[in-house]
């Protein structure tokens, strides 16, 4: 089987767009989110889209085809909230292991199918752990600054769950993505780590975090040198940013990283920022331009999209990352 | 020239090849030549501060957190805390301090030295902290096995590390056992745990000196002749170590520590110390320090006579009295007002 390793030197990698957008699409129904797995439970579920892996397995299946048939050599599982943690609001802590599980092998079969499609292009799965619904930097209660809802230990024992499903499932890397707390975060590759210890299975890492606004800094207050500086100990196949902005307020933000970094960069910015009604409205040709704004300079070898991002600005950004050689780096 | 016999100079750092400590709380630092000295806030530590204990005791946090401030405030690049008190529920205090620090954006913004005695303290520390932070300390004392275990889990935590120079047999109170120590620290971290050289601070133990006890009249010479090894022959190794230990005779006299500080810091930095804890407000400047009283101690730290103690005991007397010497103390006591107590 082809390797990552080998494909990042050889290309700039395609990651794929936003699952959430595309399921919005399929106008789902309450009964979609229940199907075979949860007919009888006892609180509402529509919304949680990780199930759709378990209750409507076929299209997510389907979206996983769809960014493949864009050009995307790299699609994330749809387990972004796959933890008992952020699974606890649903009262489904006890499925996330099977949310991860499926959603990996989802995302396998398609990829095999479009691998064996085009062997020159070989596809892969990404596992996306994202940051939970809790923070361990901050307190909930703002009169009691010392309080966390979370600790580190609970935030290490869910993500091992995570981590063990997405690998049982199939994924060929790991992606800690969404990163807004860089605790969360390290405990993301604690858990992991452990886990490649436990199984004898080690797997590459992304780890992707997200810079708020024009402060620079990531929701718990880090510069991104100082976020990149947090992330170093764990060998990374890629560092990078995603989400909170559009690629073209994300430009500084790379920049440092692929100046600072021994990993390789990627990006999956945002289709620009939302406007009113919360929807992102950026063509697939603006984004494709501002990414080749980033390629001119050097800064990637793993770029894809976030929020608001379809198969069409995943094609648009592929077509574009074929003129392009990865960014070089010594590791 | 340098200290030790077989080297020449200022030490000249020369590890090109790999890459700088770094570290980072809410900024990064970044620990390069250029840096020359990084100096850790050592207020924060109920060992050595009774104003500090007696916050933490009495959950006067707002307070507590404002001598983690003022540290920071006044330069501190770095700020070591320490909850290690027979008193207090260790692994409790680090966490709830550590908490409370991260929602301060301005003391936040510098890295954490997490420093206990106590292996569990360690480790709750690391679990509350998103920066790189330096564990402080690990050491052979425990067996190798031990030490192995502690620096994987460290590694896999993020951080970078002290290591005193401590093993089976005890601490390491000559040139010989300080280099050997810290020899086979090294090796054992780098060799056997892949732990990125960088990432290595060594602390060779700075002992008393001017103690009335003869062993220890080459206490501080054999702490700057090992520093100048380590940086010499341990690829990307730094060196450490808490500096108010040395002037431990002197307690009460202010003048003649903060003399002493300033000139061990001196000969200690030019033989490649590049990172201390210490009390910037018990510091005088090098150059600042009266001719005759830097010689006296100097005699003492460089242990260049016999008579060296005494004569700077009886020195010590005179300086107290002095006039100037008095000012000097009032505006030390403006200045540190707030970590007397």
């Amino acid at each position: 089987m082809a390797n990552i390793l080998e494909e990042i030197k050889k290309r700039i990698l395609v990651l794929d767009g936003a699952m959430g957008t595309m399921i919005q699409q399929y106008k789902l129904e309450e009964e979609d989110f229940r199907k075979g797995w949860f007919e009888d439970h006892e609180s509402p579920l529509k919304g949680n889209n990780d199930l759709l892996s378990l209750t409507r397995p076929e299209i997510i299946k389907t979206i996983h085809g769809k960014y493949f048939e864009a050009g995307a050599d790299i699609v994330e599982t749809n387990t972004f909230s796959g933890t008992w943690i952020a699974q606890a609001d649903y009262g489904l802590e006890k499925y996330a292991y099977d949310i991860n599980f499926h959603g990996a092998k989802l995302a396998k079969e398609a990829a095999e199918e479009y691998t064996a499609k085009n062997p020159e292009k070989p596809r892969f799965v990404a596992g996306s752990i994202g940051p939970t619904n809790r923070t361990a930097s901050i307190s909930p209660d703002v009169n009691n600054p010392a309080f966390r809802n979370v600790s580190y230990d609970e935030l290490v024992d869910a993500y091992k769950e995570q981590t063990k499903g997405l690998i049982d499932g199939g994924a060929d890397v790991l992606l800690v993505e969404t990163v807004f707390d860089t605790l969360n975060a390290k405990a993301a590759l604690f858990a992991i780590q452990t886990v490649y210890e436990e199984m004898g299975v080690v797997l590459p890492i992304m780890v992707s975090g997200t810079i708020t606004d024009a402060s620079g800094r990531t929701l718990t207050g880090q510069t991104t040198e100082a976020f990149h500086i947090s992330m170093q100990h764990a060998p990374l196949l890629s560092i990078g940013l995603n989400c909170a902005l559009g690629a073209k307020d994300m430009k500084p933000y790379l920049t440092v990283l692929a100046k600072e970094s021994h990993f390789g960069v990627s990006a999956h910015p945002n289709a620009g920022l939302p406007n009113e009604f919360g929807e992102y409205d950026e063509t697939p040709e603006m984004m494709g331009e501002q990414i080749r704004d980033f390629l001119n300079n050097n800064l990637l070898n793993i770029v894809g999209g976030c929020c608001g991002t379809s198969p069409a600005h995943i094609k648009a950004i592929a077509d574009i990352a074929a003129e392009y050689k990865p960014r070089v780096y010594q590791v | 020239m340098s200290l030790h016999e077989d080297y020449k100079g200022k030490y000249e750092y020369k590890w090109f090849d790999l890459p700088y400590l770094k570290l980072s709380g809410l900024e990064p630092l970044t620990i390069t030549p250029e840096l020359n000295f990084v100096n850790v806030g050592e207020r924060t530590n109920v060992t050595g501060s009774r104003k500090f204990l007696r916050l933490i005791k009495t959950g006067e946090f707002e307070e507590a957190l404002q001598v983690a401030r003022d540290q920071v405030e006044g330069g501190a690049q770095i700020i070591d805390v320490n909850m290690d008190e027979g008193m207090l529920d260790g692994v409790e205090a680090m966490k709830t301090f550590l908490n409370l620090i991260a929602s301060e954006p301005d003391i936040s913004r510098v890295p954490i030295m997490i420093d206990s005695s106590k292996w569990e303290i360690i480790e709750e520390g690391l679990k509350c902290v998103q920066g790189k932070c330096i564990v402080n300390s690990i050491s052979l004392k425990g067996g190798e096995e031990e030490f192995i275990r502690q620096a994987k889990l460290i590694k896999k935590y993020g951080a970078a590390t002290i290591v005193m120079a401590f093993d089976e047999e005890g601490q390491a109170d000559s040139y010989e056992k300080r280099i050997q120590m810290c020899e086979r620290s090294y090796r054992v971290l780098v060799d056997k745990v892949d732990f990125p050289p960088q990432d290595i601070i060594f602390d060779p133990n700075i002992f008393p000196v001017a103690t009335g006890i003869e062993e220890h009249n080459n206490n501080a010479m054999d702490f700057f002749r090992a520093t100048r090894w380590i940086r010499e022959n341990l690829p990307g190794a730094h060196v450490s170590g808490g500096v108010s230990n040395v002037s431990f005779s002197f307690r009460g006299n202010n003048t003649v520590r903060e003399a002493m500080h300033s000139a061990f810091l001196y000969h200690a930095i030019k033989e490649g110390m590049d990172m201390g804890i210490v009390n910037p407000a018990m510091l005088e400047v090098y150059d600042d320090i009266p001719k005759d009283l830097l010689e006296h101690v100097e005699d003492v730290l460089l242990n260049r006579r016999d008579d060296a103690t005494e004569r700077l005991l009886d020195f010590a007397e005179s300086v107290v009295g002095s006039v100037k010497k008095e000012e000097k103390t009032l505006e030390w006591r403006t200045k540190s007002i707030q970590y007397r107590l």
